[in-house]
């Protein structure tokens, strides 16, 4: 109960402010001096900023409501998103500053307790290619505007996979009817994490590899739940890979310029965790290609 | 420009062996009173001119840390005119040109060895673009013009600097 008498306190004030803001569709750069509430403050005021999660399912007038839609306080459905931002509950957009100790020192310097430096940007307006007003701003508390949710994308967003690097068996041209072994190099195959933080919360998010989708040029494709198994020199040649492998049928003689495109596709898994959560968020693909030339065997043997 | 007449009035009211001397020339052998203040109005105009002027420059990149803005801004006016360009970067902004200012002297406090100067300007971003860093297009729209500003200018170690401001819309003035 206290708690939405809070909430409803937060979007009176919001709402107050709002009604005072000029129209600030756009500005030269003295007027982006000004805050987006048409006041002249260093940092301007964004105690009302720290909304964005207070959606409970009786604020309909502010931030995030039940139907998970963010609205301006007045209302109106605003994208929960833009870009890396998302809505905080007076309809500005919040997404994590990353400052120098130069521009948090002209800020006025770090301010004590727990807290975050984030870049606030409020649109006067829908429309999109507005420019909208704002700045860096610091909220106090433990990561009021992120969830574990939103750094877990952050986290993805930093991930750097590694290229995809093929490997055939035999290497260079193939045999009709002789198998051919499918596999990526173990560096294009291993896990990778990556972090994203704001005071307060830290969230790791890690991709692992599951899936490599292989289009083989001659109209099949091959699903590997693994990197495959590079073939081995002494190995049966005629021997088919045990876990990823494909058997051309017809030569390339006749595919553009004489040779299939091989490409591959790994699918990553990303699973995020961090402030005692943990979940799974959209995953990421890697890609190669290479070209092969499948010649028939008799024509191997008179050449 | 009349507090300024007063001042040497009375500096000269007090020297009982000086001859007539003329308001308009207080700086020839007068007591140090005048140029001090004189000398407080001009560092305070060169410090809001040099501030606009590298927030210009600064706009280009845009750069918040560049140390011209601290060389002429403190305190609030720093903080303000820093977030600005922080958010023009984060915004992916950069500014081209430059504003005309020419402010003149509202007050100067206190009279006889000013430490916080008082200026009015009518600012003009006629020239002063906004523009997409990544492809230099100019950002449409793009509103410009003349805009009444007013600044608190304070020295501090014989320093002077921007220490707050205060811009009103287009078309202020």
């Amino acid at each position: 109960m206290l708690r939405l008498a809070h909430a409803a306190t937060i979007v009176a004030v919001t709402a107050g402010l709002v009604a005072a803001a000029p129209s600030t569709a756009s500005a030269d750069e003295w007027g982006r001096t000004i805050c987006p509430d048409g006041s002249q403050r260093p940092g301007c005021d964004v105690s009302t900023g720290t909304t964005g999660q207070t959606g409970s399912s009786t604020n309909r007038t502010g931030g995030r409501d039940g139907d998970r839609k963010c609205r301006k306080p007045g209302g109106d459905v605003i994208p929960c998103r833009r870009g890396n931002a998302w809505a905080g509950g007076d309809g500005c957009y919040y997404s994590p500053a990353d400052l120098s100790a130069d521009t948090v020192a002209a800020l006025g310097g770090q301010p004590a307790g727990e807290g975050g430096w984030y870049n606030r940007t409020c649109y006067a307006g829908s429309a999109g290619g507005e420019l909208g007003l704002g700045g860096p701003v610091w909220i106090a508390g433990a990561a009021p505007v992120l969830s574990p949710e939103v750094l877990a994308r952050q986290a993805r967003a930093k991930l750097l996979l590694p290229g995809v690097v093929i490997e055939l068996s035999p290497s260079g041209d193939q045999l009709v009817r002789l198998p051919t072994w499918l596999s990526v190099a173990a560096s294009s195959w291993h896990e990778r994490s990556a972090t994203a933080a704001v005071p307060g919360v830290s969230v790791t998010a890690t991709a692992r590899p599951v899936k490599a989708t292989w289009v083989m040029g001659d109209g099949s494709a091959v699903v590997c739940e693994g990197p495959g198994t590079p073939w081995k020199p002494g190995a049966d040649p005629a021997a088919a890979s045990p876990d990823c492998g494909h058997r051309y049928l017809r030569s390339s003689a006749r595919a553009p310029g004489a040779a299939y495109t091989v490409m591959v596709t790994v699918a990553w898994e990303v699973t995020w965790a961090g402030a005692g959560q943990s979940g799974t968020i959209a995953g990421l693909g890697t890609t190669g290609s290479v070209r092969v030339r499948v010649a028939e065997s008799q024509a191997l043997v008179t050449r | 420009m009349a507090v300024a007449v007063g001042a040497v009035f009375a500096v000269v009211g007090c020297d009982s062996d000086a001859p007539a001397a003329t308001p308009s020339a207080p700086a020839t052998g007068a007591p140090t009173t005048p140029s001090k203040r004189a000398g407080a109005e001009t560092q305070a105009i060169a410090a809001y001119d040099g501030l606009w002027r590298a927030m210009a420059e600064a706009g280009e990149v845009p750069d918040p840390d560049a140390p011209e803005l601290r060389r002429f801004a403190v305190g609030d006016a720093l903080a303000r005119v820093v977030g600005t360009l922080v958010f023009d970067r984060e915004n992916g902004l950069v500014t081209r040109g430059a504003p005309v200012t020419a402010p003149s002297v509202v007050s100067a406090t206190p009279a006889d060895a000013p430490t916080e100067v008082n200026l009015v300007d009518c600012g003009d971003s006629t020239n002063w673009t906004t523009h997409k860093k990544s492809t230099g297009a100019q950002v449409s729209p793009d509103p410009r013009g003349r805009r009444h500003i007013t600044a608190v200018v304070t020295s501090t170690d014989g320093a002077w600097k921007v220490s707050s401001f205060n811009v009103g819309e287009i078309g202020s003035c």
